[in-house]
């Protein structure tokens, strides 16, 4: 049962760890094209 | 679950970072009945509605009716004010003082009666509607007329630097405004009106019998109705409006403990829906509902008492070695318990990661307070949700036992900005 549980509890772990370095980067990515379209948009206002 | 919201908004947010939003004509403007429930709102009703009366809308395209309900204050004084100025006294707007019964949902359907607009919008007394907030869910609206017969908007926090608790708040509603609001969206067309900052067709409202009397939380029992039908609530999520929030912890503690057993009352209401032949999107709600309210609440309640337990007994443990920690995988497994500890760290990552991913979302908001905030309220401010839950989950229970009024509730403090 143990035994069970805790190649389960590694499963679980491993896949959790993967999604949380994915969205990670995937926020990283997010931040940075928000930024530069809105810096985008406001340089062309201006112009 | 928390997983494959964040997913969604990813992904909604990877398509939609790169769009830039113009603000172009529309082919028609619909008429529009801006409904505003106020009760004892004297510190804010002036300048919302300014805000209102200010909105990027044709003017002859916009009905409001300003409803004082059963006001000790005032309310109507202060909104017939605004309403006399030279710049607004044109305007097809008034103010109606209330007497009636059932609150929020009273008003509504009071207004329904003699509201013309095609559409309706609500908006609280202290939501500050951004110019375009307006434009933005008619826009929407126009999409598809025939499927989505409500658009709801966001909400942002107006006093959000107020106290530490407010950052929290504010925290909190970007996540469910940026990550949850968007992904379920962007997933499964599911919109949740949010009580303030929508609108909803005027005919649709009148055929499914308006808002229900009494409820604590009328609109996510009229989201259910709309889903029910088939119909979709649309997300604008360029629409935003300015909401205060409570900046004491006892007028937090009351709003929320009302939220709560609304949200109570209507998974119990509705339950039988994950069961019958409902539409699939009431049945996925529901199971999200009662996943955060029930499931959710039971398994931390539960990782409580365990961790509570153990420290005692480990406690007792150190002066008399005879007792043993009672739950446990065996105390030479250590490995487990590395295993469990880890994944705790990979819950308060995940917490983390939608926080900055929501603040991400908006222009000059990811910054490292946020990440230090959000660290603290994981320990401090997300800990409230398990003793309003409980709280709540009591006094619904009394509520059904001793046949007591559970719909009064104690209105949040208003603040002058």
């Amino acid at each position: 049962m143990v035994r069970t549980f805790f190649w389960l509890a590694i499963v679980v772990t491993l896949v959790f760890f993967i999604l949380a370095m994915a969205f990670a980067v995937l926020q990283w990515i997010i931040y940075f094209r928000i930024e530069q379209t809105t810096l985008n948009t406001d340089r062309n206002e201006k112009r | 679950m928390a997983s494959l919201t964040l997913a969604g908004a990813v992904h909604f947010w990877l398509t939609h970072s790169k769009k830039v939003v113009d603000i172009e004509p529309l082919e028609h403007y619909p008429s529009v009945t801006i409904i505003v429930p106020a009760h004892n709102e004297e510190v804010v009703i002036a300048q919302t509605t300014r805000a209102i009366l200010d909105l990027n809308y044709p003017a002859e395209k916009v009905e409001l009716l300003i409803y004082a309900d059963n006001c000790g204050d005032q309310t109507a004084r202060r909104a017939q004010a605004v309403l006399q100025m030279i710049k607004y006294k044109h305007r097809n707007a008034r103010v109606i003082e209330r007497h009636g019964q059932g609150g929020k949902a009273g008003v509504l359907n009071d207004a329904l009666k003699v509201a013309k607009g095609e559409y309706i919008a609500v908006y609280d007394a202290d939501a500050m509607p951004e110019k375009n907030a307006l434009y933005f869910l008619v826009r929407k609206g126009l999409e598809n007329p025939l499927k989505y017969v409500a658009v709801f908007g966001r909400n942002k926090t107006r006093n959000a630097k107020q106290n530490f608790l407010t950052r929290c708040i504010n925290q909190e509603i970007v996540v469910i405004q940026r990550i949850q609001h968007c992904a379920i969206w962007h997933l499964f067309k599911i919109g949740r009106i949010p009580g303030t900052n929508f609108i909803i067709k005027r005919e649709y409202v009148k055929s499914i019998g308006g808002w229900e009397n009494g409820a604590l939380t009328e609109d996510t029992d009229i989201s259910f109705k709309i889903m029910q039908s088939g119909k979709l609530i649309a997300l604008a999520y360029n629409s935003e409006a300015f909401q205060q929030e409570p900046e004491q912890l006892r007028d937090y503690y009351f709003q929320r403990l009302r939220w709560a057993k609304g949200n109570y009352q209507v998974v119990l209401k509705n339950f039988r829906h994950l069961f019958d032949r409902s539409n699939w999107r009431v049945k996925l709600e529901t199971f999200y509902y009662s996943c955060t309210f029930f499931w959710f609440n039971a398994a931390i309640v539960l990782s409580d008492i365990i961790f509570i337990t153990n420290i005692i007994f480990w406690f007792i443990h150190l002066f008399k070695p005879h007792v043993l920690i009672p739950f446990t995988f065996g105390e030479s497994n250590i490995l487990i318990a590395q295993l469990l500890l880890f994944n705790w760290l990979l819950m308060i990552i995940l917490y983390v990661l939608q926080i900055t991913t929501a603040s991400a979302t908006q222009f000059g908001q990811a910054t490292n307070k946020q990440i230090w905030l959000a660290l603290a309220s994981y320990f401090t401010y997300s800990q409230l949700f398990i003793i309003v839950s409980i709280n709540a989950v009591i006094s619904v229970g009394i509520d059904k036992l001793m046949h007591r009024d559970g719909t009064k509730w104690v209105k949040t403090k208003r603040f002058a900005d």
